[in-house]
């Protein structure tokens, strides 16, 4: 586990905080590299949050259609991480919001637990804090979970991607 | 033809969703283009709903697609008002609009308790109970406002007095929103807690609201909540008293006994729908409020009041021409006032929340934010 590099599981708040890192020079082409090798996750429901957005990124985040996990498919385990965390579902984000948290856990335990020969670690990249007031957020639940989470910085060191 | 495909929602989910946002099955079911049939036997969890329709029905209840994931309920705060306390008013109907509005504004309730605890902003004060004289009550918290009679003369015209009472009570420690409450026969509605938030419809005439921010800021100052229809005729109880307190909050006695043309009708004048208007137009307030007051003052009889109250407390001037569509930033402030979007902005610089959370509280798009975060400042220095 340890030498296959790991897939990155990436939520709504980090592709917001990417769109201001996106144009300092070698980023895209570390981006394009993940989804080359296969390493970056896009739950469907984080694209259906990025839909009212125009950047440069966030088109590029749709086009990536092979690094989309259809919902459908993310659903049972979705539902399970969403009983167990029901934080994550917040009734007062509606519009705009479908409510992507507990998609990009099911996401990143699903394929943490894919039975293959070389597993490889999942690690869900978001810039949401630990505790949000008073609420189990998207960090806490991956904790408890034993999913490691970065935000951009931390994810950016551990590939060594040093921009 | 291939199928569309379909995931799993616990029994009892899709009918808890429909119930939350009072909707019809009938209704809901031509929301998302299938039979009713169809939508009972997945409220039932007896077949599996396409998604497409459950994000049909997500639009439609006003919640978000992942809370159709939840085999129970999430424990929500129930908005904290008592409908049999409409003393004296038809109960209002929790039609759809309503309770869409009520649930919105009670889930960003708890979110605002949560930020302003963990911000260390202080509570809201309540100061009195309904045993209190609204007439007495109205004076103290128009000191604590701050707004002098001197000031609400100098205003240019209603818009102006609307935001300014509503910066004022936001200073108080209240959120105070709007809402198309059309569809509903609700005008306004407030709900206890801290903070207290009060909810306008934004459909309503301005000086309809301006009457009904103090009115609901009537209820809130005694610790109580109301879905109200302020300024009804046949108010009793609570809200008669809170019709007495908005009344004395924008036209105070001492206004109304230095008024130019309340003097003239104390002379002997006689009253006329001209100085009505007039005196409403002064205080940027609706004639109804005005009328109420020269009987509460005294200056015309009940008798007389009473002969002309039906038609002032229905008169509206005649609708103007909609604006054009506004800036995102202005919409914002619109809806939610000064108060929620800062707490939001504070708690984001302060990593309580990220960005996408503020923009998606606010139901906006994130490349909004720093118009939004301009608009804010530059009216709160204001």
């Amino acid at each position: 586990m340890e030498d296959e590099p790991p897939a990155y599981v990436v939520d709504t708040s980090a592709w917001a905080d990417l769109r201001d890192v996106v144009a300092v020079p070698g980023v895209w082409a570390r981006l394009d590299g993940l989804v080359a090798a296969g390493r970056l996750i896009v739950p469907q429901e984080v694209v259906v949050e990025l839909q009212p957005y125009w950047h440069a990124l966030d088109r590029w985040v749709r086009d990536q259609t092979s690094c989309h996990w259809p919902t459908v498919h993310l659903w049972p385990m979705a539902s399970t991480i969403a009983d167990r965390y029901p934080d994550l579902v917040n009734y007062a984000k509606f519009k705009w919001a479908s409510g992507a948290d507990p998609f990009v856990v099911a996401a990143a335990i699903i394929e943490r637990d894919k039975p293959v020969l070389l597993p490889r670690e999942a690690i869900v990249v978001t810039s949401e804090a630990n505790h949000g007031p008073s609420r189990i957020s998207i960090r806490d639940a991956s904790d408890t979970e034993h999913i490691r989470c970065f935000n951009i910085g931390e994810w950016f060191s551990h590939e060594k991607w040093g921009v | 033809m291939t199928k569309a495909p379909t995931v799993h929602v616990p029994a009892g989910t899709l009918r808890w969703g429909r119930n939350r946002a009072n909707a019809d099955i009938a209704e809901a079911s031509a929301k998302c283009g299938h039979d009713v049939a169809e939508l009972k036997a997945w409220e039932d969890g007896e077949a599996d709903p396409p998604l497409t329709a459950l994000r049909d029905l997500a639009v439609f209840y006003q919640l978000p697609l992942a809370a159709f994931l939840l085999s129970t309920p999430k424990h929500e705060p129930k908005p904290t008002v008592d409908q049999r306390r409409l003393a004296g008013i038809d109960n209002p109907t929790t039609n759809r609009v309503l309770a869409v509005a009520l649930n919105r504004a009670a889930g960003l309730q708890v979110l605002a308790a949560e930020l302003q605890e963990a911000l260390d902003r202080a509570p809201f004060a309540v100061t009195a109970t309904e045993e209190v004289d609204p007439e007495w009550l109205a004076a103290q918290e128009r000191a604590s406002l701050g707004i002098t009679v001197a000031e609400q003369l100098e205003w240019d015209d209603e818009h102006e007095a609307l935001r300014n009472w509503r910066r004022a009570i936001e200073r108080r420690g209240a959120l105070v929103m709007q809402s198309s409450l059309a569809g509903s026969d609700v005008r306004a509605f407030s709900l206890r807690a801290d903070p207290p938030i009060i909810v306008l419809d934004r459909s309503d005439w301005v000086r309809s609201r301006i009457f009904s921010l103090a009115h609901e800021l009537g209820h809130i100052v005694i610790g109580g909540s109301g879905i109200c229809i302020p300024g009804a005729t046949r108010a009793r109880g609570v809200e008669a008293w809170c019709n007495r307190f908005a009344d004395a909050l924008l036209l105070p006695k001492d206004a109304m006994n230095g008024d130019p043309d309340v003097k003239r009708l104390r002379a002997g004048d006689a009253v006329s729908e001209q100085v009505v208007k007039r005196i409403g137009n002064r205080y940027q307030v609706s004639p109804a409020v005005a009328w109420y007051r020269l009987m509460q003052t005294q200056v015309i009889t009940p008798d007389v009041f009473a002969a002309a109250w039906d038609g002032w407390a229905v008169w509206r001037p005649a609708p103007s021409e909609g604006g054009g569509g506004r800036p995102t930033a202005e919409n914002v402030v619109r809806d939610y006032g000064l108060a929620f979007p800062d707490l939001l902005l504070q708690a984001s610089k302060k990593g309580l929340m990220s960005g996408t959370d503020v923009s998606q509280y606010l139901g906006v798009s994130g490349d909004a934010l720093p118009s939004i975060e301009r608009e804010v400042a530059s009216r709160l220095r204001r």
